[in-house]
């Protein structure tokens, strides 16, 4: 009896603070018994129209499998509409109002996020828990099996937590009431766009037979990279959303590049493995272009972060020159920021131009449209983002720092982009010139994607891009080096004798 | 205990919201925290509670630094923000256990602590009741018990009695004295000085960022000793005696307040009683002679201008 109480007391210890908050918070608002009990309200009373209607032809054979359908909507419906809009809610506005106390505990950011997730998890495990009984009771209809049932019922649970994490994710970034409530409406489209997604799959599916597919490696191969992607995308929602919370005063940057480094090395890895393994470029095609989006977008947001470290930081820099020179990569900055991103662009484009020559034959991608030509597109919209992420710094830093702060670069970068794609566009049609031949494409070298349209002029693409991020490097260079000579160690105390 | 504010810094863009300063405050204590609005009063206590970085400086508690290790400090420090509780969902009790699970506190003793700070602010009756069916007063209540939940050694409380109906304001007086029996170091930011003059041993004037005079109350009232008030009630002759006051050397300043006059002196007793003399000698009557005592709203109406940056 003491050791189950001593293991009681210890899994109390161990459940997190944020969780049962919010478990308390929900039962104690009777939100939960409001839910439960409209979802077995609208279930009977469609259950009943449903029989009235059908009546004899209730023993068809696909009964079973309407039903069950009706039912899962209902039940992803209200899962879907009510728990991410109240966890969303909940921590907006805790963002809004008393964050400040949580950082006044020990409790850690990710503690936070880590809580609300698992307390969003557990309602939805109450909900599903009362409603499966039903739902599988289906069974003894027709039209549908007991494996296909706790399938559709697992895929759509993993979808419901990847679905809470991404509210989670929206609700963590500090945007004003109005943003906060076009995303609230975005979210509740998205919701209902994924809900009929989700439930015309369930059908084809269920037509299908799941029974029959999950015989077949195939089924279990592409299950299992859906699983792998997806995971890896909530996986970086949640380190995003632990940084954006998490205070100003540590490096809020650490979490997010290690986690990137990391799947960018392990699916590199992989996927170069297997390119070799299966013979089959595509593979690193794949894993190259979509890395080269990601880190194109995070060099962005890198180019935005922070100029100045805080004491806190400084005194967590390493005093090994070695070591600092790697943590540089890994901290807060915009400087270390640029480079990290600058270093991964161009070890993938590396490897995917290198790799080249190990492969006999290549994907076609269009009539005339080779890999070749595809890479040195793609090589050149990469120096295009480049050179805007380095002008949008460099024009905020000397002519707007005292309008627009570190964190409003990218869209300075963003606008720059913009106006550089549409003013050369407006000149030529004040100036009458025809933009239908190809051989204007001058007034489209502003334009990152025009390289797409014009691949015969793509050299030229090739040298405005060069000029563009050389100009943006050569601008943002002595910034560059004062950041890093900038990073430094702090020493204990140092900020005490500053002021005395 | 001993909490050190050492060359503490805090700008925000131009703006000097903490601008060098430094005092400390022990054990037993209870330290008032003055300025006017704007003075950079929250800015410096967030700093001291580790939810703000400081530009340069920084707090050390017992010797642990809030920049260096916040999470240590943590530990030590109870934070009681101007900012009232916000889960109204919430029961009061509820409330506090989620706090003492924040900070790691085993189940063991979790029930008895946090059954302890209910009692201690008066919260056992209404510890099932939800936070948005209390009153400011109690919420207040509610907020103290919160930051004092992990049983810190230092307790940082912003603005705790605004907004308080006067009841409510003796009871958190009352309440304060109890901790620092305890042997708290309390830290207590207000701009309602007659809260803090009745309570405090020390206090620090803050405006504009910059520290405009610290000490104990004893010390603070010494120094206003040299610039005292002294109020002239003559039978006749109002205008009369407040033209010669205006040539009377030691005399910075004098009005009217009603039938009497009121005259700013720089100086000590002496003063005052070679004034008394020389309107006597004038032939002038009075009727009444009082230095009026300078209590810490006199220091502070003294020290600052009200300038905000």
């Amino acid at each position: 009896m003491i050791t189950f109480s001593g293991l009681a007391n210890r899994f109390e210890g161990m459940i997190n603070p944020i969780a049962v908050k919010e478990l308390r918070q929900a039962v104690q608002g009777k939100f939960i018994m409001g839910i439960l009990l409209l979802f077995l309200t609208v279930a009977v009373i469609i259950l009943g129209v449903v029989s009235m209607l059908y009546g004899e032809e209730f023993n068809d054979f696909n009964s079973g499998r309407d039903i069950f359908l009706v039912f899962l909507g209902l039940l992803m419906g209200t899962c879907l509409l009510f728990l991410p809009l109240c966890a969303g809610v909940r921590l907006s506005f805790e963002r809004a109002d008393n964050v400040d106390l949580l950082y006044a505990t020990t409790l850690k950011a990710g503690a936070i996020i880590r809580g609300k997730l698992l307390s969003s998890t557990i309602l939805c495990v109450i909900i599903y828990s009362i409603c499966t009984p039903f739902m599988t009771l289906t069974y003894l209809l027709r039209g549908i099996d007991l494996l296909s049932i706790f399938f559709c019922l697992g895929a759509s649970f993993l979808m419901m937590v990847g679905v809470f994490q991404i509210v989670l994710f929206l609700a963590s970034l500090p945007v004003n009431r109005w943003f906060k409530l076009l995303l609230a409406g975005g979210v509740l489209f998205g919701m209902t766009m994924l809900l009929v997604g989700a439930i015309i799959l369930a059908e084809d599916l269920l037509r299908s037979g799941i029974g029959s597919m999950m015989t077949t490696r195939e089924f279990w191969l592409v299950l299992g990279l859906i699983l792998v992607l997806v995971g890896m995308a909530e996986g970086l929602l949640y380190v995003l959303s632990v940084a954006i919370i998490s205070p100003s005063t540590v490096n809020r940057a650490l979490p997010v590049r290690l986690y990137l480094t990391s799947i960018w090395l392990l699916t590199g890895a992989a996927c170069v493995g297997c390119a070799f393994y299966y013979v089959a470029y595509e593979v690193i095609m794949i894993w190259g272009i979509s890395s080269l989006i990601i880190f194109g977008l995070t060099l962005m947001a890198s180019i935005s972060e922070r100029e100045v470290l805080g004491p806190r930081i400084r005194r967590s820099i390493p005093q090994k020159p070695l070591r600092r020179m790697a943590a540089f990569f890994f901290y807060s900055g915009a400087g270390g920021g640029f480079l990290w991103c600058t270093l991964i662009l161009a070890v993938t484009f590396g490897v995917m131009t290198y790799s080249m020559p190990f492969f006999p034959r290549f994907p076609r991608l269009g009539f005339s449209y080779t890999v070749e030509a595809l890479n040195f597109d793609v090589a050149c919209v990469l120096l295009y983002f480049a050179g805007y992420a380095l002008m949008g710094a460099f024009v905020r830093r000397k002519f707007l720092s005292r309008w627009f702060r570190t964190d409003m670069t990218w869209g300075i970068a963003a606008i720059l982009t913009v106006i550089f794609c549409v003013v050369p566009i407006v000149i030529a049609f004040f100036l009458k010139v025809n933009l239908d031949y190809e051989s204007n494409y001058m007034w489209y070298l502003g334009n990152p994607g025009a390289i797409f349209w014009f691949s015969r002029y793509s050299e030229r693409f090739l040298i405005a891009g060069s000029v563009w991020a050389g100009l943006g490097l050569l601008l943002n260079l002595r910034w560059l080096i004062n950041q890093i000579n900038q990073f430094q160690p702090l020493n204990n105390h140092k900020a005490v004798r500053e002021g005395s | 205990m001993q909490v050190d504010v050492v060359h503490l810094k805090k700008y925000f863009g131009s703006t000097r919201a903490v601008d060098d300063i430094s005092f400390s405050f022990g054990s037993g204590r209870i330290f008032g925290f003055v300025g006017p609005n704007g003075a950079g009063k929250t800015t410096a206590i967030r700093i001291m509670a580790t939810l703000l970085d400081p530009l340069e400086g920084d707090v050390l508690v017992d010797g642990i630094s809030v920049v260096e290790e916040p999470e240590k400090a943590r530990h030590l420090l109870g934070y009681m923000p101007d900012s009232l509780p916000t889960h109204s969902d919430m029961t009061v009790h509820d409330y506090l256990d989620f706090f003492a699970r924040a900070f790691g506190i085993n189940s063991k003793r979790r029930h008895s602590v946090v059954e302890e700070v209910e009692q201690f602010a008066n919260l056992m009756q209404i510890r099932e009741k939800f936070l948005k069916a209390l009153s400011k007063g109690m919420k207040q209540r509610v907020s103290l018990a919160r930051s004092l939940v992990h049983n810190p050694s230092v307790l940082i409380m912003d603005e705790p009695a605004s907004g308080l109906d006067p009841r409510a304001r003796v009871e958190l007086r009352e309440l304060l004295k109890i901790l620092a029996d305890q042997g708290k170091a309390i830290l207590i930011s207000s701009h309602i000085l007659t809260e803090l003059a009745e309570i405090c041993h020390g206090a620090v004037i803050i405006e504009q960022g910059k520290i405009l005079q610290a000490g104990s109350i004893d010390e603070l009232n010494e120094l206003m000793q040299q610039r005292r008030i002294i109020t002239v009630r003559p039978i006749a002759k109002l205008d009369e005696m407040y033209k010669e006051l205006l040539q009377t050397p030691h005399v910075e300043q004098v009005s009217y307040a009603g039938a009497a006059l009121e005259i700013e002196t720089l100086g000590g007793e002496e003063i005052s009683s070679d004034i008394l003399a020389q309107l006597v000698k004038k032939g002038y009557r009075i009727a009444e002679f009082r230095q009026e005592q300078a209590d810490l709203e006199d220091i502070f109406m003294n020290l600052t201008k009200g300038e905000v940056q």
